[in-house]
Order: structure tokens, then C-alpha cells, then sequence
């Protein structure tokens, strides 16, 4: 700018002057205002007099401006209601003063500080809630665990427990089935057998509440006398129901069949129910009735005690929980296990009840009664070399063998036999006599001597009759004509590998 | 009658215009207006020696994540010439304090060393407080105030008197 | 098929036994190609008394008789063990030929009575 006309100069300021405002104070060496310059005059600021001292605030700013060769200048000092850029020139011994309205500036830019600075103390205020938040759910992840590991130590112990008990349970009902026998006569033995099946049940009881349902178990049903069971069933809880005065009864129709159904789940979930029922009886009636139909088994306990209340109903299957108040034994655990079991087991139990009245546990659990089936024989195992030129014969026999979980090698000529007989393990042979390449009972008696300890059985299509001359030899158990009877094969066989003697030696 | 310029000196929002108000008018507004610039107010006090006039500026606060280089440049420039500090810190923002102690660093390295004292403001929010009194250097004397009740207000501006006036 | 007493067998075996009978009856047409050739050839070769074909044919008699049974085809197993004794018994002779050959075709119609009602 320092090429500009003196009149371009003029101008320009002329210009500044209209749209700035300006104060130029003069000031000698005592702070004193020499004088006083507006460039509006209707813009004054109070103090500001010619001959009067410096107000403080600006005295401050001449001594902070203490390098005389460049003028200071201090931004956006505020003066009474006014925001103003303050520019000190010269010394301390002779300075000016050039005083910058910059309300309307100042104005605007303090708007959008106030912005970004009321959004930077709620970020950090949301920084700050943050890390609170992850302290708190770290320390509450922490306790959680802890508490699940306290919850599973427990549940290990109860386990453990549990199992320790199982095992003098069995031997007690051991010596119980001993002492029977040792005293036919005696009804005592029974009755011990009883009384530890239902302790067994409550210890089954706490193994399965301690399990937590976390293992899924296994069912495994076998076979029994639905009768035998409503015997016992009777026998364990009549002195029970003598000592209170109450009526007891148990039925079960129809009579002498068998049924297939877990039977020591069943049991516990029968001690589980009629023990409630005697519990919460003190007069009346528990009656206990299973009906087999249809492959299903019905049970329905009934009793004519003091009855659950229907918003309690729900209630009574939770864990460890006593509805009402009197204080009377048990854990509170019977109905939730049974519960437990008998939906485990595919079924499911109702209940009916009404308070000072009684009530009704009504149980379906899939059952299917026993007939034998036919074809089912117990497997074997071992390995059959069988040699016959028909592959017909072969092919069926393997069929059948196999069936039978043995394991067949199946040969066509003696040539064959011999090489699949070196090659594997062959404790019996089967073989016809009328082979391709040679005779059956020679191939055994070549193949004995490799291995003494091999049995033979020998099988012809024409008449066995003239065959029993050629034959000689041990090992050979018997002969079978063709065709051959798949009873008196399996016979044969499995009598072969139990090491039974045979009938006839030849 | 000795006059001592005295810089509040600290982050934005930790409480120094107000801790003013409250010092030289006894007022308290708990709106926050973000100081623009500076406000220059005065007053004395006692000493053990004699009167003090403390000529307070109270400038805008400092933000060290500032892309903007104005308010630092600005704050840079009042501080030059002043006779004593005034840090101010928020108690309930521990960062604050950062800053305070920085511009005080960067002051003595680029004038000289000064009398100071820290204010660990906003000490009524106790829930809040984060302070860590252990973080302070061994040569500033820490006050726990509250503009909001007046809290050591009194007890720190003339400490700090005190020391200006032995000079 | 009672002759072999399957009742003792399971399920699963019965259904395997199934698909084993199936194929053996499909093999009935090839079985019964080489009887009807030898019933066609034997008499030129008792008199050539040429081993080969009477083997062929010994081979086939015999395994006819031993597996019929097996599958439940009794009838034809006894029509088979018929000429499978026969020509055991003897040294075939030309004047054997004439029983032969109406045993071989009685054997014949077994097969052909298998195939054409469970072909």
C-alpha cells in the first residue's frame, strides 16, 4: 500500500472511519490522558477524559505492552458494555492509545465458541458416563461369575454326594436280596428293600436337582411287572398311612402284564407323588390307580388332604419351594424332579386340586407293554470262512451270517480258501464238501494243520449219508445238508464260538 | 498503592469468570457464557505487609484440541507482563488440570517464574470430584474452591496477595 | 420261504434275504440256457463221451439242487436233485439218455415255472 495516492490513502481511511469505530487516546509519561480522539461521537467510554489519569485496567495494558517498537494489541478486551481490540503505540514515556469498537464481531464469534465449547463438555461428560458404565458392567461381569462358579462347586459337591450315597444304598439292598433267600419266610427283607428304594429315590432326587438339567439324561427303559410295581408301591407306604389313620389303596389293571418304561424314574416319580399325598393328609384317603392302554401308562394319585389353592399351583412344581406355612418335612423337590422326569420321559402330569378338599395328580407317561419279538436272536461275533463254488449259496449265507453280526469270508474254490485263510483270522470254516478245485473235508484238514485250533462245519447238497466214511478228522463239529435251516445254523455257530462240545465228534 | 496484574489462567468452563464474579461482586450465575477475550476487574486486599491491588484478568479458557490457533494466540498475549497466576482447574475433569499446569510451564519458560497458586474448582459437586491431589507440583499451593458457595475463595486470592506483595 | 426257517431272522434280514431271492431268480434264465444246451447236447455227448459238457452240466444240476431249497423254490430243487443223484449214481450210459433227458425237462419247467411267475 505504500505506492498509493495521498488521495487514494484519504480515502481509504475516510472510508474505515465510516464503518469502524475508533477512540485514540494520547498519553504522556504519567499515564495522564493528553487527549481524546471519536471518530463517532456518539461513542464514549466512561473514565475517558482529557486530563484525567488512566483507568487501572488500562494502565495493566500499557505496562503488559512493554516492546516500544511494534504496537501491541490486545483483542476483544472487554469495556463496560463494549468489546473492544485495544492497540497501544509508542512508549512508556509517550504512547497512543487506538481503541477498536468490535462489538458486533466479537458478538458473532462468541456465539460459536459457546457452541463448540457446550459440546465439548458433553462429550466428555458422555466419555466420562462411558467408562463408568464399562467399570460397572466389568465389575458386574466379574460378580456374575463368581457366583456361577460358587452355584457349580455346589452343585459338584451335591453330585458327589449324592454318588457316595448311591453306592451304600446298592449294598444294602444287596444283603436285602441275600437275606431273603436266607429267609424265605420272612416278610422283613422286603420291606428293607422298600424303605431303601425310597431312600434311593430322594438321594436320585438331589442328584437330579443338582444336575440342573444340564445333562441331558438318558433313559433306560427295561422291563417289568406293572404289578410287581404297584405291589411295591403299596407295601412301602402302607405302615405310612396306618400311622396317620388314613385309608390307602392301590390298583393297577390289567392284571399280569409287562410293561417297558424306565423303571427306576417311574418308581421315583411314584415315591415322589404318594409321598406328597400322605404328607399333606390327615384324614381321609390316598389312592393310587395305574391303567395300562393303549401303550400308554395312566397313573392317578388322589388324596383327601388340605388341597393347593389355584394361584399356588403353579407354585408347588418350583424347586425347594413349601406352600403354606406349616413347617412339615421334605425338601421341596419331589414335584419339581417329577415334573422334570416325566416330561423327560415324553409325558405329562396334571393337576386338579381344591383346597380343603384334596387333590388329583393325574400322569400319562408313554409305555409300551412287552410281547416277544419274533427274529430277534442275540448276536454273535467272530469271523466264518465259508467256501462254496455257488455264489448263490454264498451270497445268501453271507446275508445271513452277517445279520447275525458275524463276520464272513466267503471263498469259491479251495485254492481261494487257502490264500483268504492265510490272510486272515478264521476260528471256523464252513464248507461244502463238492468244491471246484477239491474236496471240502480235505481243504479243512489241510487248513487244521496250519492252525489246530480251527473247527470246521461241513455242508453237503446230496445225501450226508454216504459222506460219513470220507470223512475223518477232528474238528469238524457237525454236518448240514443243504438247505440249510438258519435255527440250526445259528445253533451250531454260536455254539462253536461259546466253545461248547459238540454233540458228535466225527 | 502496589497493583499486581494476575492472570486466571486455565481450560474453558473450569469456573474462572465465575470465581471472579464471586471474588470482586460476590455473585454467582450458574449459566455458563464462554469468556470471549478478557474482562479486566479489580480489588484489594489485606496483606500482612500492606494493601494489595490485584488487577484480575480474566481471559478466555484454553482448549488443547483447539484446531483454531486464535484463543491460544490471544491468551499467549494477555498473559505477557503479569506478576502472578491464578491456575484454574475443574475438579470433576481430571484433564483440566493439564492444561492449567501447561500454560503455567509455558509461561516461565517464556518470560519467568511468577507467583501462582492452583484453584481445584467446582469443589460443592462432590459426587463428581476427581481431583487427585497428588498430581500437584510441591511449589503450588492447591485450593479446593467453589465459586458456587464461596468455598477458600477468600483464603487463595490472598495467599496469593500475600506473595505478590513481598516482591 | 419256510424251507430254511426264517423266522428266527430280524427284520432288517428278511429284506436283504428279499433282494438276494430277486436276483437269484433273475439269474434263472441264464441257469436254465445252460441246462436246456446240455439237455440239447447230451446225447451226442454221452456218446462222444466228452467230460467238458457233462461237467457243465453236472456243475449246474448240482448247484441247482443245493440252492433251490435255500430260496424256497422246492420244487424245482427236487426236480434238480432228481437228476443230480442220477447222474451220480451211474456212469451215463446211451441208454440212459431217454430217462435223462425227460428228468432234464422235467427240471425244465421248474425253472421255466419260476421264471414266469416271479420274473
Amino acid at each position: 500500500m505504500k505506492r498509493v495516492s495521498r488521495r487514494a490513502a484519504h480515502y481509504i481511511r475516510d472510508e474505515l472511519l465510516k464503518r469502524e469505530r475508533f477512540i485514540v487516546i494520547a498519553l504522556n509519561s504519567g499515564h495522564k490522558i493528553v487527549s481524546v480522539n471519536r471518530s463517532d461521537p456518539d461513542w464514549n467510554l466512561p473514565g475517558l477524559i482529557r486530563g484525567s489519569v488512566l483507568p487501572d485496567s488500562l494502565v495493566s495494558l500499557l505496562d503488559a505492552a512493554s516492546d516500544a517498537s511494534e504496537p501491541t494489541v490486545f483483542p476483544y478486551v472487554e469495556l463496560n458494555d463494549f468489546f473492544v481490540d485495544i492497540h497501544v503505540l509508542g512508549d512508556r514515556e509517550s504512547a497512543d492509545l487506538v481503541i477498536h469498537d468490535v462489538s458486533t464481531d466479537h458478538h458473532n464469534e462468541q456465539i460459536l465458541q459457546q457452541r463448540a465449547h457446550e459440546n465439548s463438555l458433553l462429550s466428555e461428560q458422555r466419555a466420562a458416563l462411558n467408562s463408568e458404565l464399562t467399570e460397572l458392567n466389568q465389575e458386574l461381569f466379574l460378580r456374575r461369575r463368581q457366583a456361577e462358579k460358587a452355584s457349580a462347586a455346589k452343585s459338584r459337591f451335591i453330585a458327589s454326594m449324592s454318588h457316595e450315597f448311591r453306592s451304600p444304598i446298592a449294598s444294602i439292598m444287596g444283603y436285602a436280596d441275600l437275606l431273603q433267600t436266607e429267609l424265605p419266610d420272612s416278610n422283613n427283607p422286603q420291606a428293607l428293600q422298600r424303605a431303601s428304594w425310597h431312600l434311593l429315590t430322594l438321594v436320585e432326587n438331589l442328584l437330579e436337582q443338582a444336575r440342573e438339567g444340564k445333562e441331558n439324561i438318558s433313559l433306560n427303559p427295561t422291563r417289568f411287572s406293572l404289578d410287581r410295581l404297584a405291589g411295591d408301591i403299596e407295601a412301602l407306604f402302607r405302615p405310612q398311612s396306618t400311622t396317620k389313620g388314613l385309608a390307602f389303596e392301590v390298583k393297577s389293571s390289567p392284571v399280569g402284564i409287562e410293561v417297558e418304561c424306565d423303571e427306576l424314574r417311574l418308581r421315583q416319580i411314584l415315591i415322589n407323588l404318594v409321598s406328597n399325598a400322605l404328607r399333606y393328609t390327615r384324614q381321609g384317603l390316598v389312592s393310587v390307580h395305574f391303567i395300562h392302554r393303549d401303550d400308554n401308562l395312566y397313573i392317578r394319585v388322589r388324596d383327601s388332604g388340605r388341597g393347593i389353592a389355584a394361584g399356588d399351583i403353579d407354585r408347588i412344581f418350583e424347586a425347594f419351594t413349601r406352600v403354606g406355612e406349616d413347617t412339615t418335612s421334605g425338601a421341596g423337590l419331589g414335584l419339581t424332579i417329577s415334573r422334570q422326569l416325566i416330561n423327560r420321559m415324553g409325558g405329562h402330569l396334571k393337576v386338579e386340586s381344591e383346597p380343603d378338599v384334596g387333590s388329583e395328580f393325574r400322569v400319562v407317561i408313554p409305555c409300551p407293554s412287552t410281547q416277544a419279538k419274533p427274529g430277534e436272536m442275540p448276536s454273535l461275533s467272530g469271523t466264518v470262512l465259508w467256501v462254496d463254488d455257488d455264489p448263490d449259496i454264498l451270497s445268501l449265507y453271507q446275508v445271513i451270517l452277517e445279520n447275525w453280526g458275524l463276520r464272513v469270508i466267503t471263498a469259491s474254490s479251495v485254492a481261494q480258501a487257502r490264500d483268504l485263510f492265510n490272510s486272515n483270522d478264521c476260528p471256523l470254516v464252513v464248507t461244502d464238501i463238492h468244491l471246484m478245485d477239491g474236496n471240502g473235508v480235505e481243504l479243512f484238514s489241510h487248513l487244521k494243520v496250519q492252525r489246530p485250533d480251527i473247527m470246521g462245519i461241513v455242508i453237503s447238497g446230496s445225501g450226508v449219508v454216504d459222506l460219513t466214511e470220507e470223512v475223518a478228522g477232528e474238528g469238524i463239529r457237525t454236518f448240514l445238508q443243504k438247505p440249510i435251516d438258519a435255527e440250526v445254523l445259528y445253533k451250531e455257530i454260536a455254539a462253536a464260538f461259546a466253545g461248547d462240545q459238540p454233540e458228535h465228534t466225527f | 498503592m502496589k497493583s499486581a496484574k494476575v492472570c486466571m489462567v486455565g481450560a474453558f468452563g473450569v469456573g474462572k469468570t465465575s470465581l471472579v464474579r464471586r471474588f470482586v461482586h460476590q455473585q454467582f450465575d450458574e449459566r455458563y457464557h464462554t469468556t470471549l477475550g478478557v474482562k479486566i476487574d479489580t480489588r484489594i486486599v489485606d496483606t500482612s505487609k500492606e494493601p494489595v491491588k490485584l488487577v484480575l484478568w480474566d481471559m478466555e479458557g484454553a482448549d488443547p484440541f483447539e484446531v483454531d490457533k486464535r484463543p491460544l494466540a490471544r491468551i499467549r498475549s494477555y498473559m505477557k507482563g503479569a506478576h502472578g497466576l491464578i491456575l484454574v482447574a475443574d475438579g470433576t475433569r481430571p484433564a483440566t488440570v493439564k492444561t492449567a499446569l501447561g500454560l503455567y510451564h509455558d509461561f516461565c519458560r517464556e518470560h519467568r517464574v511468577v507467583p501462582a497458586i492452583m484453584l481445584a474448582n467446582k469443589a460443592d459437586l462432590t459426587a463428581e470430584w476427581r481431583f487427585d491431589d497428588s498430581v500437584m507440583p510441591d511449589a503450588l499451593r492447591l485450593y479446593h474452591t467453589s465459586a458456587l458457595n464461596g468455598q477458600n475463595i477468600e483464603e487463595a486470592f490472598t495467599a496469593l496477595g500475600e506473595s505478590l506483595s513481598a516482591l | 420261504m419256510p424251507e430254511i426257517n426264517l423266522s428266527i431272522l430280524s427284520e432288517q434280514a428278511h429284506q436283504l434275504i428279499a433282494k438276494q431271492r430277486q436276483r437269484y431268480i433273475k439269474s434263472m434264465p441264464d441257469k436254465r440256457e445252460v441246462v436246456f444246451y446240455c439237455k440239447a447236447q447230451i446225447s451226442a455227448a454221452v456218446r462222444s463221451g466228452e467230460p467238458d459238457l457233462c461237467d457243465k452240466l453236472f456243475q449246474q444240476i448240482h448247484r441247482l439242487a443245493g440252492s433251490a431249497g435255500s430260496y424256497g423254490f422246492e420244487d424245482m430243487g427236487r426236480a434238480a436233485s432228481v437228476v443230480d443223484r442220477y447222474l451220480m449214481a451211474k456212469s451215463l450210459q446211451p441208454d440212459d439218455l431217454p430217462e435223462l433227458e425227460s428228468l432234464l425237462q422235467k427240471l425244465l419247467d421248474e425253472i421255466d415255472k419260476i421264471i414266469v411267475n416271479h420274473g
